[in-house]
């Protein structure tokens, strides 16, 4: 089984500016970890980070036993890390075809492409309708399903979210959430999910970290966290 | 109304290998963002290399593009490699630096030269044939048929290859084009060799008209730079059109108002173009700025 990131010791910024300080955070091989934290902790550069976009000034980042470090940074999608990022990101003057196209753009899919792609056009049926639409013109929710799609087109180990929930209507977010609790079981590949809608997270992580001033501040089970009285003063607003 | 049409048909062909030079200097503004202003110059080195294989081993100019179309794709690969990657960081200094190329590249064939001007004559280049009233020079509608060929292969390549979206990825988000996998110091690598072989095909269709010195760049790299804003920054076929569009009117205006003005006359267009349609013909507004776009 792979999919299995650890972080130890990590600090990363921007420029001479520190944002994270010394992070250690394990996803093993099939969980599904969530790190919540408020707007400005460093979520989102936790994920720069990781997927190579920002150097480390400090620790070690290892994916099923390879340092990232060593790994230029566009190779690390090939071994099976693939990220979502904020508000999804898609190339708004490429239909939705060629933004999943572009998913499957690392060499190691080529076998796979033709079927991968059926595979999404089969699991997000509303992609299929919208194929041949521009991807700046897609509505919130399909453009976040789009940008799942295309991470999922890369064959990930471990897929990387960063707030998917974020600006979706409640219905929207449950369907996104329902698709991301079951990435594991379905594909089999661990998840690293970031998230701001504390109560959904942490009711569908096995482990969650809080993230604040970009330091983690606390760990545990997803559920365990939810009855912690601190966190519900914080984010759960109890 | 024959002059008037006979004009009209030499600034079009003109107006082809504007376009090639155009379309070359897109790629790279669009693709890395930089502003080339050596790729006039490399046009004239394309141009005296051509010159070298038909002195030394006496090859036409259009065999010799064989030739010089990958010596120039070579070229064009090292000048990423040895003058704008090592600035990479820095976007101001990557455009002063394509300046200071073109200073290195022109007194380095004046050098070589010693400024004696040359020329290539080839039977071709003194045909002539009319089609009724119209009087086309041969190597000047090569060049027309050359730059549309070109152009429609570019913007097919980009629009169907899976390379071709990458490279446009790139151009909309590079955070998320690396992300893809995609490398993009090949990508730049290849946009600026492509660039520079665009440079190639145009020497070996001005060699027959033009006569070389080590300046002669300048008469290009200005309508060039005209074109692109013109067509709309990172629109293949919009270089593609803005040529011919700069072209026609260069030689209406040469013909109709004054020679020496010709050029004031197609700045204005370019102004009027500008205040009336801010993205260029074919561009999209905005697209100059979402390359720019931070990290994912
Ligand atoms: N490109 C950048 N350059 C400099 N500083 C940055 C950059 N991106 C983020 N920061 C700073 O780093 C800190 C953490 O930002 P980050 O985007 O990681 O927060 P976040 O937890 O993802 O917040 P949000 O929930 O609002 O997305 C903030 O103080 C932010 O201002
Ligand atoms: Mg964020």
């Amino acid at each position: 089984m792979s999919g299995h990131l650890k972080l130890a010791g990590v600090a990363a910024g921007y420029g001479q500016v520190r944002v994270l300080r010394d992070i250690d955070l394990e996803v093993p091989a099939g969980g599904l970890v969530a790190v919540i934290g408020a707007n400005g902790a460093g979520k989102t550069t936790l994920l720069r980070a990781i997927a190579g976009l920002i150097p480390c000034a400090a620790g070690t980042i290892a994916f099923d036993g390879t340092v990232l470090a060593r790994l230029s940074d566009y190779q690390i999608v090939g071994r099976g890390l693939a990220m979502v990022p904020e508000g999804g990101r898609l190339f708004p003057f490429m239909t939705v075809l060629e933004n999943l196209e572009l998913g499957a753009y690392h060499s190691g899919t080529k076998p796979h492409r033709k079927r991968e792609l059926a595979d999404m056009l089969e699991l997000f049926p509303i992609l299929a309708d919208r194929r041949r639409q521009m991807a700046g013109s897609l509505s919130g929710g399909e453009r976040q399903m789009c940008a799942i799609a295309r991470a999922l087109m890369s064959r990930p180990t471990l897929l990387m979210l960063d707030e998917p929930s974020l600006g979706l209507a409640p219905m929207m977010v449950e369907k996104v959430f329902t698709l991301i609790a079951g990435l594991p079981r379905l594909r089999g590949m661990s998840v690293l999910l970031v998230e701001q809608n504390v109560q959904d997270a942490l009711e569908m992580a096995d482990t969650a970290y809080v993230l604040e001033r970009g330091m983690f501040v606390k760990c545990g089970a997803g559920k365990d966290l939810l009855d912690d009285p601190e966190v519900q003063g914080a984010y759960l607003g109890l | 109304m024959d002059t008037f049409l006979n004009i009209l048909v030499a600034g079009l062909l003109l107006g082809g290998i504007y376009s090639l030079v155009s379309i070359g200097l897109n790629l790279v503004f669009g693709v890395l963002r930089v502003v080339n202003f050596a790729h006039g110059a490399v046009v004239m080195v394309a141009l005296y290399v051509t010159y070298f294989f038909y002195a030394v081993f006496g090859l036409d100019p259009y065999i010799a593009v064989v030739l010089v179309v990958p010596i120039m794709f070579v070229f064009g690969m090292g000048i990423y490699w040895f003058i704008l990657r090592p600035l990479q960081d820095e976007p101001m200094m990557q455009t002063f630096a394509t300046f200071g190329l073109l200073i290195v590249l022109q007194n380095t064939v004046l050098a070589i030269t010693r400024g004696e001007p040359h020329s290539m004559n080839t039977e071709l280049s003194r045909l002539v044939f009319s089609i009724g009233p119209l009087n086309v020079s041969a190597v000047r509608a090569l060049s027309l048929v050359v730059a549309t060929i070109i152009a429609g292969g570019l913007a097919a390549a980009l629009r169907y290859t899976l390379t071709g979206k990458a490279i446009r990825g790139l151009i909309q988000d590079r955070p998320v084009g690396v992300l893809m996998g995609i490398n993009v110091r090949q990508m730049y690598t290849l946009c600026v060799g492509m660039s520079a072989a665009l440079a190639g095909v145009a020497a070996a269709l001005l060699a027959p008209i033009y006569s070389l010195s080590p300046g002669l760049g300048d008469d290009f790299i200005l309508p060039a730079f005209a074109v692109v804003v013109l067509g709309g920054l990172g629109s293949t076929m919009g270089a593609y059109f803005g040529g011919l569009l700069v072209g026609i009117i260069e030689a209406l205006a040469g013909f109709y108002i004054d020679p020496t003005l010709k050029q004031a006359i197609w700045f204005l267009v370019f102004i009027a173009v500008l205040i009336l349609r801010p993205s260029g013909l074919m561009g999209r507004l905005g697209a100059e700025e979402v390359g720019l776009r931070g990290n994912a």
